[in-house]
Parts: C-alpha cells; sequence; structure tokens
C-alpha cells in the first residue's frame, strides 16, 4: 500500500458538505500537493489524515494504519504543520525544540540530534532561538513551526500552507527547505497550497481540490498540457470556471 | 515524556503575566495589607491612645455638686493626659470634645450626666478610642464626688463599682478541652479561620483560571492541534495541564500562607504594642485558688476532659487531620483544574476562557462566605452533602481544621471526592478532540452573539 492512502473521504459538517468522496494516494518520497481554493476542502482532508477529525465516510491510511481504528501509529509516523499554527509565546525556540525532540527521541542522543536538525531547518541564530517566541516574527515563527515538524524525520510530513502569509523571500526560503529535506531524509511529503505557482514550483504530483472533490490530478506538466494553458494558474483557472458554470 | 510535558506546561505558564501575576500577589498581599495597617491603624490606634486631649466643660448648672465634679476632674486630669478647662465658645474646632456635665437627684437617686461631642471623621480610626478616655475619665470622677457627696470610703467605693473579679474559661467542645486562655484570643482564631476558607476559595478558582488560560492560549494558538497529533497520550496531556495548575496553584497556597502568617505577626506586633502603650497589655492568668477549684469541678464533670494552658497549645491541629486536610485541598485542586480544562478547551481565545472562568467566582465566594458562618452539625444531611462536593469540601474540611477530630467519615467521602474530581478529570480528557471543541466552541459562541444581541 502506498504510504498515504485516502478513498471516498467524505466530510459533513451539519448542512455543509466539505468532503465528497475523495480518493487519492502518494507515493514513497513523493512531495503531493492538494491545490484549490479556500473553502475546497484541503485542511479538512489533512486533519482526517492527521487524526484530529474523523471522516463522515471513506477510508485513510497512513503507512498501512488506519487514521480512524489505529490513530496512535499514525502519529508516530506523521507529523502535522496546521495553516495558521502559532507558538507557545513563553516558551524559548531552543526550549520548544526541546520538548518536541524529547516526545519522539528516547534516548539523549537522538534529542540532541534532533535539536540539532531542528536548528539548521529553522536557520534561526543561537540567540534568535534563546528568545521567548513571542519575540518572533511571523516568518520566525513559521520556520520553528517548520523545523519542529520536519526535526523528528517523520515517514509522512503533512504540511498544510506552509508558506502561508509570508513574504516571497521567506516562502523561498520554506520551499527550498521542503524539498531540500524531502529528498535528502526520503520524507513523504504532502502538502496543500493555494498559490499555482508554488505549487509548480515544488510539487511532483499534484491534486486539484474545488469545492470538496478532486477535479484534476497529475504533475503540473501533465494539468498544465492537458489544458492547453501556460501555467498551472491558468489551467487551474479554466478548470474552475468551468466548473462554476456547471453550477 | 510525561517529564518534559510538565516541564514545558510550567515553563509556559509560569512566564505568562496572567499567571505569575496573580502567584507574586497571593506572596505580598497579606503582607503589604500587614504593613499599610501597621503603619497606618495602629499608629493611629497608638495616638489616639497616647496624645493630650482637649476637653471643654460646660456645666448646666452652677450647685456644689457640678462644681465638685469639676474640682476632682481637675484633680485627675493629668492621669488621663487631659487638657481641661471651661468652654467659653471657642469653636469645636479647637478642642478634641466638647463635655456638658449635669446632676440629677431623682427619687433619691444622685447621679451625674454628662453629653460628649467628640471629633469624629471617617478618617480618624483612633476615635473612639478617644471617647473612651474620655469616658473612664469621667465615670472615675464622678464616682469619687459621688463617694464624697454620699459620705462612702474609697475602699467600699471600689467594690461598688467592680464587684466581681471575672475570669472566663473557654471550652472547646470538638477537643473535649478547656483552654486557660483570653477569650479575647479566640477573636483572632475565629479570624484565622475564616482567613483560610478565604484562601481555599480564592485558590480554587485561580487555579481553574490558571488551567482555563493555558488551555484557551493552546486553542487560541492552534498549538493543541500540533499537540494532538503528536505520539502523546491525552492522558498525559491532562495530566500534564492538571500537574502544572496544581503546582502553581500549590505556589499561590504557599505565598497565601507564607503572607498571612507574616501579616499576623506583623498585625498582632502592631496591636499587641499599641495595647501596651495604652495600658491594656496585661497577662492572662487563672489565679492558683481559682485553678484548683476549676480541675475539682473539671475532675467532677468528666475526667476526660483535657485542660490547656495556651491557645497555640489548644488548637494543635490533630495530626491525622492534616494530612488529610491536605488530600481533600489537592482533590480540590485536581477538580479546579479539570474545570479549567474543561472552561479553556471549549473557549476559542483567552478572553473567553477568563469571562467563562470568572463565573466560577460568585458562587464559590458565595459558598465559602455562607460556609463560614453556618454551624455545621457534624453528621447533619447538610455536613454530609457539602463534605462530599469537591472544592466545598475542601473548605469546610478546613473550616474546623484547628479543632476538629478525624473520622472514618471523612475517609469515606474524601472517596466519593476523588470519584468525582476522576469524573471531572475523564470528561476533561474526552473535551480534548478537535471535532468536540469546535463545535462546543461555536455554541458557547452563538449563544454569546444572542446575548449580545439582546
Amino acid at each position: 500500500m502506498d504510504p498515504v492512502y485516502v478513498k471516498n473521504l467524505t466530510k459533513i459538517y451539519g448542512d455543509t458538505v466539505a468532503l465528497k468522496g475523495v480518493s487519492f494516494s502518494v507515493n514513497r518520497g513523493e512531495i503531493y500537493c492538494l491545490v484549490g481554493p479556500n473553502g475546497a476542502g484541503k485542511t479538512t482532508t489533512f486533519r482526517i489524515l492527521s487524526t484530529l477529525i474523523l471522516p463522515t465516510s471513506g477510508e485513510a491510511y497512513i503507512e498501512g494504519y488506519s487514521v480512524v481504528d489505529e490513530p496512535e501509529r499514525v502519529r508516530e509516523i506523521i507529523s502535522y504543520l496546521p495553516e495558521d499554527v502559532g507558538t507557545y509565546k513563553n516558551l524559548t525556540g531552543y526550549e520548544y525544540l526541546k520538548f518536541v525532540a524529547s516526545i519522539y527521541f528516547r534516548d539523549h542522543g537522538s534529542v540532541l540530534d534532533a535539536i540539532k536538525r531542528g536548528k539548521e531547518i529553522s536557520d534561526l541564530t543561537e540567540e534568535e532561538l534563546n528568545k521567548p517566541m513571542k519575540t518572533y516574527s511571523k516568518g520566525m515563527k513559521r520556520r520553528i513551526q517548520i523545523a519542529r515538524a520536519l526535526m523528528v524525520r517523520p515517514k509522512i510530513a503533512i504540511l498544510d500552507e506552509p508558506g502561508s502569509g509570508l513574504d516571497p523571500v521567506q516562502k523561498h526560503y520554506i520551499r527550498k527547505i521542503i524539498r531540500l529535506y524531502a529528498k535528502s531524509e526520503g520524507t513523504t511529503v504532502l502538502m496543500s497550497t493555494h498559490e499555482m505557482a508554488e505549487a509548480e514550483e515544488i510539487c511532483d504530483r499534484v491534486a486539484i481540490l474545488y469545492r470538496g472533490e478532486i477535479v484534476a490530478r497529475g504533475t503540473p506538466k501533465e494539468i498544465i498540457d492537458r489544458l492547453g494553458e501556460s501555467s498551472l494558474e491558468k489551467a487551474f483557472i479554466k478548470i474552475v470556471s468551468s466548473r462554476s458554470d456547471e453550477i | 515524556m510525561i517529564s518534559s510535558i510538565i516541564e514545558k506546561e510550567l515553563k509556559d505558564m509560569i512566564k505568562d503575566p496572567r499567571i505569575w501575576i496573580p502567584v507574586l500577589i497571593s506572596f505580598i498581599i497579606f503582607p503589604v495589607i500587614g504593613v499599610i495597617q501597621n503603619s497606618f491603624l495602629a499608629d493611629q490606634f497608638q495616638q489616639a491612645v497616647e496624645k493630650p486631649i482637649n476637653v471643654g466643660v460646660i456645666l448646666s448648672g452652677n450647685g456644689y455638686e457640678e462644681n465638685l465634679l469639676y474640682r476632682v476632674l481637675n484633680s485627675i486630669s493629668e492621669r488621663y493626659g487631659i487638657n481641661l478647662n471651661i468652654y467659653r465658645g471657642e469653636g469645636l474646632d479647637s478642642i478634641d470634645a466638647l463635655v456638658i456635665i449635669g446632676f440629677t437627684d431623682e427619687s433619691a437617686i444622685p447621679r451625674y450626666s454628662s453629653l460628649i461631642i467628640y471629633t469624629a471623621s471617617p478618617q480618624l480610626l483612633g476615635g473612639q478610642v478617644v471617647l473612651s478616655r474620655i469616658q473612664s475619665f469621667i465615670n472615675e470622677a464622678a464616682a469619687i464626688a459621688l463617694s464624697d457627696l454620699q459620705g462612702i470610703d474609697r475602699g467600699t467605693l471600689e467594690s461598688i463599682r467592680n464587684p466581681v473579679s471575672h475570669l472566663s474559661v473557654p471550652y472547646i467542645k470538638e477537643k473535649n478541652a478547656l483552654a486557660l486562655v483570653d477569650p479575647r484570643e479566640f477573636i483572632s482564631i475565629s479570624f484565622t479561620s475564616l482567613t483560610i476558607i478565604i484562601i481555599i476559595a480564592m485558590i480554587s478558582i485561580l487555579i481553574a483560571q490558571y488551567s482555563a488560560i493555558s488551555m484557551a492560549i493552546e486553542n487560541e494558538e492552534k498549538t493543541i492541534e500540533v499537540m494532538l497529533t503528536m505520539p502523546i497520550k491525552r492522558s498525559y496531556i491532562i495530566l500534564g495541564k492538571l500537574a502544572a495548575s496544581g503546582f502553581i496553584g500549590g505556589l499561590s497556597i504557599l505565598g497565601f500562607v507564607v503572607g498571612f502568617m507574616l501579616y499576623s505577626k506583623i498585625f498582632l506586633e502592631s496591636f499587641t504594642s499599641a495595647g501596651a502603650r495604652g495600658g491594656d497589655g496585661g497577662g492572662y492568668a487563672v489565679g492558683e485558688a481559682l485553678s484548683k477549684v476549676l480541675r475539682e469541678v473539671v475532675d467532677q464533670i468528666d475526667s476526660g476532659i483535657k485542660i490547656y494552658g495556651s491557645i497555640s497549645e489548644a488548637l494543635q491541629p490533630n495530626p491525622v487531620y492534616l494530612p488529610l486536610l491536605t488530600i481533600y485541598i489537592v482533590v480540590a485542586i485536581i477538580t479546579m483544574a479539570s474545570i479549567g480544562i474543561l472552561i479553556g478547551g471549549l473557549s476559542s481565545d483567552v478572553r473567553m476562557a477568563m469571562t467563562l472562568s470568572s463565573n466560577l467566582t460568585l458562587p464559590i465566594i458565595f459558598v465559602s462566605i455562607a460556609l463560614a458562618y453556618i454551624n455545621i452539625e457534624p453528621g447533619s444531611m447538610l455536613s454530609k452533602i457539602l463534605i462530599s462536593i469537591p472544592v466545598i469540601s475542601a473548605v469546610a474540611v478546613s473550616k474546623v481544621a484547628l479543632i476538629a477530630q478525624p473520622s472514618m467519615d471523612m475517609v469515606v467521602y474524601l472517596a466519593l471526592n476523588l470519584f468525582i474530581s476522576m469524573i471531572l478529570v475523564y470528561v476533561s480528557g474526552r473535551v480534548l478532540n478537535i471535532e468536540v471543541m469546535e463545535r462546543m466552541n461555536r455554541k458557547l459562541s452563538s449563544m454569546r452573539l444572542l446575548r449580545f444581541r439582546r
């Protein structure tokens, strides 16, 4: 079974159908992106895969473990980065990395190694890491969170809008880190974005999610070529427009 | 792993000004009140006791009796530190008191009367002390004057004025013991008991707020989402929060207790010294003869009655009772921390958590103050109900901490407390679920919205 396998996933909140039978699978070591506008169902899919919420129906497996029946096993494999997660304001960046490392690793040496990796990924100076995180800029907070998510060498990293709210330079740095880390550590990355340029640049394969359904899938190039457009953004707009017309 | 979670919780909570400021306040509030009282209240009290008092006198008649009293007043005024003068309309602001003296002989009972106009102000706490000095001064002078008028010698006069030498011995029902101490000392004990109740009530509220804030911050920052996707047992997350809130709550208790001990020392010292200066600092001792009679009486009634010679000896808590009370308090802490986690979990932000947890203040303070004044009969239905509910039981048990004797019932009810507390811990663990929290939060927010709309 693929590291991530999702079949007919449905989620209904009251009167709202957030996911309508979503199916996809992710290959090992791949960067797989769910792209789509706000409210498309990306975060709901990720929250189900991260064991935070239960699907209304359908199946989802991480490394063969059901997210519904074996959530504890799934949590040992994944690392989840929510879209707009903050930080523990009163902890220093170093204290936070140490805390997370001590959750995933038992022996002292592994904890220290994880912290070292965290420092490298975050690209924060010693001085910055020893400051309370309430003093951090948005970019620094995001970097420490990405570092936290990747330093524990998860088999599957689920990153919801990792570049959300960041300036172009910081976005570029975060993309570089994700790509570098996914390749060097062999981590399977499942990420979401609503920025097509980002998806085109970083993702091996893409699934375009629109109103709770996958409306297109493939490599960015395949989707662009299939629709005869010059960019993923244009292809996306074409798909979304045709769907809107149908509705 | 659990130690890492507790360490993280503690570091995050203790550095939060919304938490460390109340902890700091718990350490300094009582000593600060004590110092203020010592500096201002005791100082005013001392001044009222020691300062010379200017008294103007108006004699309502010009008879022999009035003039006799005025002469006696003059002769003893120096001993009372009073400057006495006939009032000639100088204005009330130039004197401390104006005394109008009269004499009547109705039904052949000779008697002086006085009307005292004294300086009083909400800012002058010693006004009553000044009045007492003037009254004592006039009483003594009037007694001397009347004895002269009636031809009574001073010895007989003293016997008539103070016919009985009273001594009172408090019987402590709960301990079946007599305490050979000044009954006034029991006022300070009642005050201490009331303070303990208030401290426990305040701590309970603070602990609920600490854990509610901690949990609400996790919600606000969405760090709880990250925590819940880590390989951590839900119970560890709850335990971490309970332990951190409990530790900080314990720190607050320590702060209040140490602060209160300092306060008592400062407060009692200032009043003892002020009392001594005012000539009221004499000791309290039962005479040898009375003491012998007392022991004989005790032997006749019940040889099991104990006799204590000091207040500290009389109110020495039972060694078994204190650990029991401690466990009651620990259960109260766990209960309030769980309620705080529930409140924080259901709050989208810290402000909402603070608003919701502040609703606990009124009922807890109300019940605690009611408990302070209700005499709870041991074994009564009311007592059984109160001692079964965590937090309230800690308040009820602490009320009699200095005098009560432990019983098996207390252990049984403690188990019931623990059971209720564990249910709350379990419920707070169940709430640690994103879907439940978001659903409840939406409901709470819509309720709040409705309230604002109305």
